[in-house]
C-alpha cells in the first residue's frame, strides 16, 4: 500500500505527523495562541524543526459560535499558505476547510491536502482536489451540518457506519478524479459522536485500516479523553498519547495533534516495537 | 380514563447503557422515579397500565428503537412498577391533525392510565448547549414549563411546531399529544414538580393527577 502527499510516497508502515497551525481566535485548545501572522509563521518554524511532516492550517474553529464566511475564512489562511510554501518547499501543507471555494483558493497557493473535517459537506470539495492534484481526507460526521455539536446519536455499529461513510466518500473522490493515492480516511473522533463512540472506534481502528485506505485521526485533546479521565482541556496530553501509542499499533498513519514531540516519541516508539523501525542507537550489551 | 400523568426529560445520561464511573443523571433519575411513584400512590390500586407516550426520529441511524421509549421503560423500572406498560410514539415532527388524534384516542380509552410523557424542552439554551444558543429558545421552553405548572393543555396546543423544531425542541409532539388527551379528561390538579438545564437542554419533570 502506498500513499502520496505533495511530492512525498509512503507506505503502511508511515506514520506522520500532522501539525495543527490555527488561523482562528479562539480554537478550543490553542485560544488564539497563532492568530497573529507572526506567531504562526514561527509555530510552523517550530513544528518543523521538531519533525512534524505536515502543517494543517485552520481558519474557522470546529465548535458552534460567531459565523465566518468563506471572504473571512480566506483571508486567513490564504496568504498565509502562500508564506509557508514559500518557506517551506517540501513541507506538506494541510488545509482544514470543508468549503470547496476556499480549498480552490489555497491550493492555488500551494496547499497540498484538503482536510475537510466535516465529511463532505460540500459535494463539490473533490473536484477541486483532483483539479489541482491534491490530497483529500474523507471524514466520518454522519452528514450533520458544520460546527454542530453531537446531541443523542446513536448508532447500530458505529464503527460500521464510519467506514461505510468515509470508504463511500473516498470512492466517490477517486471517480470524481483524485488520485487513489491521495484520498485519506478519518473516523473524526468526537464528531457526531458520544465518548463512547469514540473509544470504540479506537478500539477497533485495525478494521479501518484494513480496507487498504491510509488513515488519519485527530484525537489531540478532545472530550473523549476529557471524559474518559475525568481531566480538562490542557491537561489531557498523557490520555492522548495513549490513544495515539493504540491508534499507531492498530496501524493508522496520520496524527492531527497539537503537541508534536512527544507524539514523535511516541509514534517511534510504537514502530519500533512493531518492528518497522529500527531503534536510534545499539550499544548496550552489544560492546 | 387518563387518571395521572407524568412528564420526564429524555436524556440518554438517563439510562444504564450511558452511565460512567460517576452518575450526573443521578439526581434526575430519582426524582422521576419519585414521581412516578407518587402518582400511582395518589390512587392506589387503580391503574391498569402505563402508557409511555413519546416522540421518535423519523430518520433514526439505529434500530435500538425510540429513546424515549427506552428512558421511559426505565423509569419505571426505577420506580418498581409491575404495571402493564404500552408505547405510544409520534414522529417529534408529528402534525396538528396526528397529536390530536393519538391524543384523543388516549382520552377514550376505558382502562386506567397512568401517561409517561417523555419529553424535553430546547436543546438551544447556552453556548454550550448541543445546539448551541438560540435567544428563541427561551420563549418556546417558558410556555411549555408554564402550561405544566398550571396544567394548562391549551397553552402546549398553542406551541409553534415549526419554531419548536428550530431550537431543537424535541418534546413538542408528545407534549401535544398530552394537550389533547389531557383536555377531554376532566378534574386534573398538579403542576411542575422541578426544571433545570444543567447541559443546556431544558429538563421538566410533572405531574398531573385527576383531584379526587
Amino acid at each position: 500500500m502506498r500513499f502520496r502527499l505533495g511530492r512525498q510516497t509512503f507506505d503502511e508502515n508511515a506514520r506522520l505527523i500532522m501539525a495543527i497551525v490555527n488561523r482562528t481566535p479562539d480554537s478550543f485548545y490553542d485560544k488564539g495562541a497563532t492568530w497573529a501572522a507572526d506567531a504562526a509563521h514561527e509555530r510552523v518554524r517550530q513544528v518543523v524543526d521538531e519533525g512534524a511532516e505536515i502543517v494543517d492550517i485552520g481558519g474557522i474553529k470546529a465548535a458552534p459560535g460567531a459565523e465566518i464566511d468563506a471572504e473571512e475564512e480566506k483571508r486567513r489562511v490564504v496568504d498565509f499558505v502562500a508564506k509557508i510554501r514559500d518557506e517551506f518547499p517540501d513541507l506538506i501543507i494541510s488545509v482544514d476547510t470543508w468549503r470547496s471555494e476556499v480549498a480552490r483558493a489555497v491550493c492555488a497557493a500551494g496547499a497540498d491536502l484538503i482536510n475537510d473535517a466535516w465529511g463532505g459537506h460540500d459535494a463539490r470539495l473533490p473536484e477541486v482536489a483532483a483539479e489541482f492534484d491534491a490530497a483529500l481526507v474523507c471524514t466520518h460526521t454522519g452528514g450533520v451540518t458544520p460546527r454542530t455539536r453531537p446531541h443523542r446519536v446513536e448508532y447500530d455499529d458505529v464503527v460500521v457506519d464510519v467506514i461505510a461513510s468515509t470508504v463511500g466518500q473516498a470512492e466517490r473522490a477517486v471517480s470524481l478524479g483524485v488520485d487513489r493515492e491521495r484520498v485519506l480516511i478519518d473516523p473524526a473522533h468526537d464528531f457526531n459522536k458520544n465518548t463512547l463512540h469514540s473509544l470504540e472506534v479506537t478500539r477497533r481502528l485495525d478494521e479501518m485500516t484494513a480496507t487498504g485506505w491510509p488513515v488519519l485521526v485527530s484525537l489531540s485533546n478532545k472530550d473523549f479523553v476529557g471524559e474518559t479521565l475525568d481531566r480538562p482541556v490542557g491537561d489531557r496530553l498523557v490520555g492522548t498519547l495513549a490513544t495515539t501509542a493504540i491508534s499507531a499499533w492498530l496501524g493508522a498513519h496520520v496524527y492531527r495533534v497539537h503537541q508534536v514531540p512527544e507524539t514523535r516519541q511516541v509514534l517511534d516508539m510504537v514502530s519500533a516495537i512493531a518492528g518497522t523501525r529500527p531503534p536510534s542507537i545499539l550499544t548496550r550489551g552489544l560492546a | 380514563m387518563i387518571q395521572a400523568v407524568v412528564v420526564c426529560p429524555s436524556a440518554p445520561m438517563l439510562l444504564p447503557d450511558y452511565v460512567g464511573l460517576q452518575d450526573p443523571a443521578g439526581p434526575l433519575r430519582d426524582r422521576c422515579a419519585e414521581a412516578i411513584r407518587s402518582a400511582l400512590d395518589s390512587a392506589p390500586g387503580t391503574f391498569d397500565r402505563i402508557v409511555v407516550v413519546t416522540g421518535r426520529d423519523p430518520s433514526p441511524r439505529t434500530r435500538k428503537g425510540p429513546l424515549g421509549v427506552r428512558v421511559g421503560d426505565h423509569l419505571l423500572a426505577v420506580a418498581g412498577c409491575t404495571l402493564p406498560v404500552e408505547h405510544v410514539v409520534v414522529p417529534f415532527d408529528a402534525d396538528a391533525e396526528t397529536v390530536e388524534q393519538v391524543g384523543a384516542a388516549l382520552a377514550a380509552r376505558e382502562d386506567r392510565l397512568l401517561l409517561l410523557v417523555v419529553a424535553d424542552g430546547s436543546a438551544r439554551r447556552s453556548e454550550k448547549a448541543p445546539g448551541h444558543l438560540d435567544e428563541r429558545a427561551f420563549g418556546v421552553d417558558d410556555q411549555i414549563l408554564e402550561a405544566l405548572r398550571n396544567v394548562d393543555p391549551e397553552r402546549l396546543l398553542g406551541l409553534d411546531a415549526g419554531l419548536a423544531a428550530e431550537v431543537l425542541a424535541s418534546g413538542r409532539a408528545a407534549l401535544q399529544v398530552l394537550a389533547h388527551a389531557a383536555r377531554r379528561t376532566p378534574g386534573f390538579g398538579g403542576g411542575l414538580l422541578w426544571s433545570g438545564d444543567p447541559y443546556g437542554v431544558m429538563y421538566a419533570v410533572a405531574a398531573w393527577t385527576r383531584i379526587r
